[in-house]
Parts: structure tokens; C-alpha cells; sequence
């Protein structure tokens, strides 16, 4: 991978001397294929290129040809039109394709090995298979690079299921269920915002502090072992979960008496302190007490998922910026079933819940993918960078 | 004798809140049976006697005062209407 990111630095400084070289294997009978002779016609207008045509259904040297780039390039696919661009092969034409083909002339400007001349000349050089590079053209999101949506997805995706873990809900919705009863509106919204607000500063505090951690320590091979170990546990916890609970009943497991009491009580304490002007910064601060300790449950309730989350972002070398836009992704998604409730709670004068089928079935995803991450973590950390 | 259908919830129970509205439509499909709710922290001595165990909400059919079903957890409509059926 630092190959190729070198090789894409040295095309910044290096111009190209000579016209790239593409090999299209096409068949006569193939309509792809006349669309990528034309798009190609079109293309060397704008492009320094030099495209080598070998037609395979009537030509028998051209598809064995064929046969052993493909099996240099360790492509199984048996279609045509494949393109070959030094050591990158690309099977098909589309929207994605285009832009694989132009990324791969962006790539291409430095000395490389062109694979279809090794074999014809029977060379003995050795090569790196560049996979395609590029962006791929999505339906309703066009233009997609891999690269650029795979954290952020990844951020959405484990911060959603992580939100799902009912441990703190329950205290939202007590508090909820009693400042709906409250005529203030105003402060109604304050004492809601004031309780997501602290849960994200705590979630962001200890994300922050173990990513700092994690990236001092990312390059220590037995922690990131610990790390995928407690990713695996994590999985193995949340999957033994989901099987003992798939037939069971869906419903809300009965809060510990003495834990509901101490809750409830500084709840009551805290809507006191809201009714008298002069105490209401007192039920601020109750409120943030409150959401501190109810996410510190959550913290420990969460199967280390945040942990794991920050050693991705770590093995990813990203910048200050990035490693904070990507943990407020993680915390809005994490968020976000929380939010949505105490929205409908303020718009409505209602509360509503979220159905506790989805807790299980956060437990069934959360687990494959805490195993997923660990087994990646211990044997292809370089996978979780995401460099397609 | 009067069926009772009595429902234990709590407000902290988001099972207990997506059952609400769908307990509403039951207690208009079954107008002849007395629907009573119970909430799992105020009622703490009137739900003592029905021995509640660890999950909520919890649907208890009455004949009289003898038990004659339990419904434990979401439920849809559907299956409460089923149980109910039988009783009506």
C-alpha cells in the first residue's frame, strides 16, 4: 500500500514522456465493446493514449493471449471487454469503468510494467497487480470513490448500532416522561438539549482520549492484538446474547429497583430546581450530572465498540480534523435514536419508543461485526484503512 | 363476571410505549372487557399480588379475579386480538 501511495506522489512531479499504452481484448459480437472502442475514440482526443485492440472470438492467439494476462493478473472473469493498463486489468464497460480507465492514465505516468508486453516478449520482470483505482458511478450518487465513503460509513454504521444498546434509554425516557408534563416549552427544550449535549462532550472525552491512546500505541502490535481481542469477545458476547434472546419475548428487561428509586429522585429533584427561576442553573447542572452518569453506564455497556471504533480511526494515520469529524459522526448516529424520541417527545407532548426487536437485532449485527473487526485487526489490519 | 385486562408498563419501558397506541385499538375492538393499566413504579402494592417477572409490559386476562392468561413483552395486534378471542 505505501507503494502505491509513493507511486501517486511521484505522478505529482513526474509529466508523462510517452503515450499510455491500453490493451482492449473485445469480441466482434460484443455491443460493451463497440461502446468502449467509441468512448475510447472519444477519450485519445483529450488523453495522451495509445490503444492496442485484440479482437478474441475470431483471433485464437488473441484470446490465449488473453487467457494468460488474465491469469498474470489472477482474473478469473471470462468476459470481454477487459482493458489492461500496465498491471491493472478491468473487466466490463460502465460509468465505473471510465472512471477506472482515467484514473488509471492519472496513475500510469511513472516507468512501469506493462504486463500484456511481458508476456508477448516472454520478459522476466517483477510486478505488483494494481488493482483498478477510481471512483465507482452509483445509482442516485453518482460519482463514489471507495476511499472517501468507507470511514465515514463505517462511522455511521457502528455508532448507529452502538446507540442502540438500551442501557441508557431508560433514563432519557424517565426524564422525558417528566419535563413533557411541564408547561415551559423554552425550558423544556433546554433541559432536553442539555441532556444530549453532555452525553455527546462524554462519549467525545473518552473517544478523544482513547484515540489518543490508541494512535501512540497503534504501532505496538499487542495492543492492537488486545484491541481485536476485546473486538472479539465483544462479538462472541453480543451473538451469545442474540441467540439466547431470539425466541425469547420482546420487551424492556425490569431496571434494578434501587438504580430506578436513585434515578427517579434526582429527577424529581431536578424538575424541583426547574420551576424556580433562581434554581433553574442548578437543574442545568443536575441534568448534566445525570446525562454524565447515565453515559458512563452506557460507556461500559457498549461492548467496547467506541474502543474499537478509535483504533480503526488510529490504524487510518488521519489528520486532527479528521479524526474529530469522523468520531462526531460515530456520536451523531450514536445519538440518533435518542434524539429522534426526545424530538417527537417536544414536537408532539408524547413519548414514543423504539421497538426492542431492534435491540436484538442490533446484537446479531454488532456482533458479526465485532468478530469481523477483530479477525481483521489480527490478520489484515492494512483492511481496515480501507484503500481500495 | 366482567373479563379484565389488565396491562403493567413502565414510562421508562420503550416496549411499554409502542405498545400504547396499539392497546388503544384493542380496548375499542373489545368494548365489553374492563381494560385497567397499572404503571410498574406507582402501583408497586396493587401489581404485587400478579408477580411480574423481569420483562415489561406484561398483559394479564382476568375472569373474575382468576388468571386466566398472560401476555409477556411487544406484542402485536393481531396476537393480543387472538387471546382475547377466546375470551370474549
Amino acid at each position: 500500500m505505501k507503494k502505491i501511495i509513493f507511486l501517486i506522489l511521484l505522478l505529482l512531479f513526474i509529466p508523462k514522456v510517452n503515450a499510455l499504452d491500453i490493451h482492449l481484448f473485445y469480441s466482434e459480437l460484443c455491443s460493451t465493446c463497440e461502446e468502449e472502442i467509441k468512448f475510447f475514440e472519444e477519450y485519445k482526443k483529450e488523453a495522451d493514449i495509445n490503444i492496442i485492440y485484440y479482437e478474441t472470438t475470431r483471433n485464437k492467439e488473441n484470446d490465449e493471449l488473453l487467457s494468460d494476462v488474465r491469469k498474470a493478473l489472477n482474473n478469473n472473469d471470462k468476459t470481454v471487454p477487459y482493458t489492461v493498463i500496465g498491471t491493472t486489468g478491468i473487466t466490463g464497460f460502465n460509468e465505473t469503468v471510465k472512471n477506472q480507465i482515467k484514473a488509471a492514465y492519472e496513475f500510469y505516468t511513472y516507468e512501469f510494467v506493462d504486463i500484456v508486453d511481458v508476456i508477448q516478449n516472454d520478459l522476466d520482470v517483477e510486478y505488483e497487480i494494481i488493482p483498478p483505482l477510481g471512483q465507482y458511478n452509483l445509482p442516485i450518487l453518482g460519482d463514489v470513490n471507495p476511499e472517501d465513503v468507507s470511514l465515514p460509513l463505517v462511522s455511521i454504521i457502528i455508532g448507529f448500532i452502538d446507540g442502540f444498546n438500551p442501557c441508557a434509554m431508560w433514563v432519557l425516557l424517565f426524564l422525558l416522561s417528566i419535563i413533557v408534563t411541564m408547561k415551559d416549552r423554552k425550558k423544556m427544550w433546554i433541559i432536553g438539549i442539555t441532556f444530549l449535549i453532555t452525553s455527546a462532550v462524554v462519549y467525545l472525552a473518552f473517544m478523544l482520549a482513547w484515540l489518543q491512546i490508541a494512535i501512540t500505541l497503534s504501532e505496538i502490535v499487542w495492543v492492537r492484538l488486545i484491541i481485536a481481542l476485546i473486538a472479539l469477545l465483544g462479538g462472541a458476547i453480543n451473538l451469545t446474547s442474540y441467540y439466547k434472546e431470539r425466541k425469547k419475548d420482546n420487551g424492556c428487561a425490569v431496571v434494578d429497583k434501587e438504580q430506578r428509586k436513585s434515578i427517579s429522585k434526582r429527577i424529581h429533584k431536578i424538575v424541583k430546581q426547574i420551576d424556580n427561576k433562581k434554581t433553574f442553573y442548578l437543574a442545568i447542572l443536575g441534568v448534566m450530572g445525570l446525562a454524565v452518569s447515565v453515559n458512563l453506564i452506557e460507556l461500559a455497556c457498549s461492548s467496547g465498540l467506541p474502543l474499537i471504533f478509535t483504533q480503526i480511526l488510529a490504524i487510518n494515520n488521519l489528520s486532527s480534523l479528521q479524526y474529530l469529524l469522523y468520531i462526531l459522526l460515530y456520536i451523531l448516529f450514536f445519538l440518533i435514536d435518542d434524539i429522534v424520541i426526545f424530538a417527537i417527545a417536544m414536537k408532539t407532548l408524547k413519548l414514543t419508543g423504539i421497538s426492542t426487536k431492534y435491540n436484538k437485532l442490533s446484537h446479531l449485527i454488532g456482533g458479526i461485526l465485532m468478530l469481523l473487526i477483530g479477525i481483521l485487526m489480527i490478520f489484515k489490519p492494512e483492511w481496515l484503512m480501507f484503500n481500495f | 363476571m366482567v373479563i379484565k385486562l389488565i396491562r403493567i408498563s413502565a414510562v421508562w419501558c420503550p416496549a411499554c410505549l409502542i405498545m400504547r397506541p396499539r392497546m388503544q385499538e384493542i380496548e375499542k375492538k373489545f368494548p365489553n372487557f374492563e381494560h385497567i393499566e397499572y404503571d410498574f413504579d406507582l402501583d408497586e402494592e396493587m401489581i404485587a399480588k400478579y408477580n411480574v417477572g423481569e420483562v415489561l409490559p406484561v398483559f394479564i386476562l382476568l375472569d373474575g379475579d382468576k388468571e386466566v392468561t398472560r401476555l409477556v413483552g411487544e406484542k402485536t395486534v393481531a396476537e393480543i386480538e387472538n387471546k382475547l378471542r377466546c375470551f370474549e
